[in-house]
């Protein structure tokens, strides 16, 4: 792998929130193209579906158009499949698992150790 | 450099990520690739648009190399498969400031040729003779290459093949 000191430093100049900006404008992009493929359908059938121009929806797959969320949501309805997804808020969920407990003699009525108790323990994780 | 001028040069590797090489021409006797020299011009642009635009491909860049790679669909085509980088982010413009263009020649998901690029202010490049001269350097580039991929009997998207290729073309 290669790095360029005179890119990285113009990397570094870049305002977070540009960066943050291309980035997702790119991922809807890509996004809008992998479904477009997927489907089989022409950039021509979509621009009649939504609407526009085929230049403007050849210029909304170089990732070079914001989004407003109205056009998103039409997209997805056009599409039938969700362009972005918003992180909801986590839930707490268990998982149950099986284990066996041996009854130590003290607390056994035999004084043996082969009685066996069936328990679960649980264990969390968030989604 | 006019581009009726012989000047050799090579293809030099200038980043490279697991996603994406990226390569430039260096012509000899000169200390930079034309993408450096593209890179230099930030410091020159005084109107806060073409500062924008700028950014904005560099951060396009770092995308590939970090993320998803040279994908075709994020290429605007300018003819005879050359392609500019787009600005990602649409500014409305005061008469007169132009836009920022960087040309290059996408090989593949994986491998970029990139040149160099300048403030295009006229509605089609070819009428402006910095850019033409631009862009004609890489149409010959491209042509190279083409031809040195149909004497291996391969295609660009055989990675390693268009690699060396690449790396040991004369241009």
């Amino acid at each position: 792998m290669k790095k360029n000191p005179l890119f990285d430093k113009c990397v570094a100049n870049v305002a977070p929130e540009v960066m943050e900006e291309v980035s997702l404008n790119v991922d809807i992009a890509n996004r809008i193209s992998d479904l477009l493929k997927k489907k089989r359908m022409t950039q021509r059938e979509f621009a009649a579906l939504m609407e526009k121009r085929e230049s403007e929806i050849s210029r909304w797959l170089t990732g070079s158009h914001g989004f407003t969320t109205t056009t998103i949501a039409k997209i997805s309805a056009v599409l039938g499949e969700p362009i972005v997804e918003v992180k909801k808020k986590s839930e707490v969920k268990y998982v149950f698992v099986p284990a066996h407990s041996f009854i130590t003699p003290s607390e056994s009525y035999d004084g043996a150790y082969n009685n066996q108790a069936h328990s679960y323990f649980h264990m969390t994780y968030d989604n | 450099m006019p581009s009726n001028e012989v000047v050799m040069g090579k293809l030099e590797l200038v980043v490279e990520s697991d996603n994406v090489s990226i390569y430039s021409p260096k012509y000899d006797g000169e200390a930079l690739t034309e993408f450096e020299k593209f890179l230099f011009i930030s410091g020159s642009l005084a109107h806060p648009q073409l500062k924008k635009d700028f950014d904005a491909i560099i951060a396009l860049i770092k995308k590939m190399l970090d993320d998803c790679g040279a994908r075709e669909n994020l290429f605007r085509l300018e003819g005879n498969n050359i392609k500019a980088i787009p600005l990602c982010i649409e500014q409305r413009r005061g008469r007169g400031v132009g836009t920022l263009r960087l040309y290059c020649i996408r090989i593949s998901n994986k491998i970029l040729v990139i040149g160099n690029g300048g403030i295009k202010r006229v509605r089609k490049y070819e009428s402006d003779p910095a850019l033409l001269d631009i862009v004609n350097k890489l149409r010959s580039i491209e042509h190279l290459l083409f031809i040195e991929t149909r004497k291996l009997h391969t295609d660009y998207e055989d990675y390693q093949k268009v690699k060396t290729i690449i790396e040991t073309i004369t241009l």
